[in-house]
């Protein structure tokens, strides 16, 4: 059975390594491959009683001398080299560490990525981070990413590209049937539970986050005992807590971790968290009212999502301040618990291992044909269909411009879209559309087709005057006419088209042909010529992935 | 023993031969091969120059 490894690090939160075993486990479970964990974790907590097997090195940026960092590296080199895993599979941030390790040139890569926010994502697409992933599984739903204000770039990157997927949020899901005995277990007398949690407790800032967080808690705490209030706090620091020591109280129990810690949340009638991935994921779930006290992160922008998620579930946003935490646990202990709540995403979870499967069978490399589009023009003695029919039996790639056939959408339109709505590609033939971008876009058209330096001049400029909201593509086509009797001529103007970019995109113009038997010997000659040459006609759609794949790449 | 029932079961200098990391190597894989579930190389020295390989002797399902 191929080894599958998992490359994750876990400095100051557990959201990568809890990902990691989520998907590790599953992958287990499935049977056809054979899962281990390579992490930098700072911690073992997660990592007990699990059915994956984890080799455990420390945070290698971190050891106190280059020759030790440098014999974890060479042990790292020489261990995967052993291990040779049909497929490595990295979580949401791509480490340069392991882009330089020659064990793993040439393996089938995966990266699992969380939520982002705009800026951060940019940050990684635009240095180039992006691009060694043969896939990436966008733990989000689509509707989610768009909320998160991702450029237009990002969306096209991520929308068109090809390498993107989503697969909705991937997070533990919570055992029901162990939710009522951990409630019992931290109050057997059926009060209600308030449980007070910031991830695993390390501080991005150094800031006192922590520190805030469970002392605003504790004061509330003891508010509610000076009344009489019935309920019962669970303070769960997390392993890298690093504030004030926390007293117990009657009413306060401390924790450093739960390992059931997604069942005390569902069996919570109040959660206060910080609203990390993970823990609100798990809060969720159950039918406790979050409290999400929002603060510096990583490259997560949680106020914003915090906002959107109480939206969407219900739930406030607060500061870590007593008097207001107080006010909301209060008037939160007095409602009935939340209805509206996540689903558990098991089909979010069976399409990562189906990737992760397909992903181990790639087949060898192979050379690509380099790629054209060729776009036949009939002019207008012409009309597409007849182009269409005098084509060769079986030839295919020649894309025909205005071509309206019943089965599929039009591939190229002139200038105007009024006769081919449908198109996902224009060809602009010096005249600007008369429409803004983004309502061109609305129309389904992805692709500007130029045919000269200064119009593709123009319309990026147009495009920057009104972005629409997600980048199109502008690509640069070579014009040609073929006259009747002059093949070799058009041959030998294509192979330099073909030669000079790749993709290359050329639009020939066949007005020149006045007989329809000259035409038709044209483009077979035309399909013969094609036949023989290392070159692949693709239609817009593909030409699109291509020049959108190049925004994963560093500027 | 340690948490989680870790048990060191080998040391590596740091200032050795190159080689001996095949040698470190060669046991992890005959640890995960044996079924070991959690082999964890992160206790090293204050400087730097050793670290330790520990295991958790649990099988795995």
């Amino acid at each position: 059975m191929r080894t599958v490894v998992l490359l994750v690090k876990n400095g100051i939160g557990y959201g990568h390594l809890r990902r990691a075993v989520l998907l590790a486990e599953a992958v287990r479970r499935a049977g056809r491959l054979r899962p281990v964990i390579v992490s930098q974790a700072t911690t073992l907590d997660l990592l007990k009683d699990r059915t994956v097997q984890v080799v455990n090195l420390p945070l290698l940026q971190r050891v106190p001398s280059d020759v030790l960092e440098d014999a974890y590296t060479v042990l790292l080199e020489r261990l995967l080299t052993r291990l040779d895993p049909a497929i490595v599979i990295e979580d949401t941030y791509p480490d340069p560490r392991y882009l330089s390790l020659s064990a793993l040139a040439g393996r089938p890569r995966l990266l699992v990525m969380r939520r982002l926010d705009g800026e951060s994502f940019d940050k990684l697409r635009a240095t180039g981070r992006l691009a060694a992933y043969d896939r990436i599984l966008v733990a989000q739903r689509p509707e989610e990413f768009h909320d998160e204000g991702h450029s237009a770039d990002a969306l096209a990157a991520v929308l068109h590209s090809g390498k993107f997927a989503f697969v909705g949020n991937l997070s533990h899901e919570v055992d029901r049937d162990a939710v009522a005995a951990v409630g019992r277990r931290y109050a057997p007398t059926g009060a209600p539970l308030v449980v007070v949690n910031g991830g695993a407790g390390g501080d991005q800032l150094a800031d006192g986050y922590g520190d805030r967080l469970f002392a605003a808690a504790t004061s509330v705490a003891d508010r509610l005992r000076r009344s009489d209030h019935s309920a019962h706090f669970v303070l769960v620091t997390g392993p890298y807590y690093a504030g004030r020591m926390l007293q117990e109280a009657p009413n306060v129990t401390v924790r450093s971790f739960e390992p059931q810690l997604a069942e005390l949340l569902a069996a919570a009638h109040v959660a206060i968290i910080k609203p990390g991935n993970n823990v609100l994921s798990e809060t969720l779930q159950g039918g406790a009212h979050a409290i999400m006290v929002p603060d510096a992160s990583f490259l997560e922008g949680l106020d914003g999502h915090a906002r959107r998620t109480a939206g969407r579930y219900g739930g406030t946003v607060a500061p870590a301040d007593p008097d207001v935490l107080e006010r909301l646990v209060s008037q939160a202990l007095d409602e009935l618990p939340r209805n509206c709540r996540l689903r558990p995403n098991r089909s979010g979870i069976a399409k990562a291992v189906a990737t992760v499967e397909s992903l181990a069978q790639t087949p060898s490399g192979r050379v690509r044909e380099r790629q054209m589009l060729l776009v036949l023009r009939p002019g207008p003695r012409w009309t597409p269909t007849m182009v269409h029919e005098l084509l060769p039996d079986g030839a295919s790639g020649p894309t025909v411009l205005g071509l309206a056939d019943g089965d599929g959408p039009v591939a190229v339109s002139g200038p105007r879209l009024a006769s081919s709505r449908k198109a996902i590609a224009l060809l602009l033939d010096g005249t600007r559309p008369d429409v803004a971008p983004e309502a061109l876009a609305g129309q389904g058209v992805r692709v500007l087709i130029t045919s000269s330096s200064e119009e593709g001049t123009q319309v990026r400029r147009w495009l920057r005057r009104s972005p629409p909201t997600v980048s199109q593509t502008v690509v640069p086509a070579t014009r040609l006419v073929a006259a009747p009797g002059q093949f070799e001529r058009l041959s030998r103007q294509l192979a330099q088209v073909i030669e000079s970019a790749e993709p290359s995109c050329a639009v020939v113009d066949l007005s020149e042909h006045q007989e329809k038997d000259a035409l038709s010997l044209t483009l077979r000659e035309l399909c013969v010529w094609l036949a023989e040459q290392p070159v692949e006609l693709v239609g817009p759609s593909v030409l699109d992935a291509r020049y959108v794949q190049r925004l994963l790449e560093a500027a | 023993m340690t948490g989680f029932g870790l048990r060191t079961v080998a040391t590596y200098q740091v200032r050795r031969a190159d080689a001996d990391i095949d040698k470190v190597v060669e046991l992890i894989s005959a640890l995960l091969a044996d079924g070991v579930q959690l082999i964890d190389l992160r206790r090293y020295d204050d400087l730097g120059t050793y670290f330790e390989v520990r295991a958790n002797p649990k099988d795995c399902p």
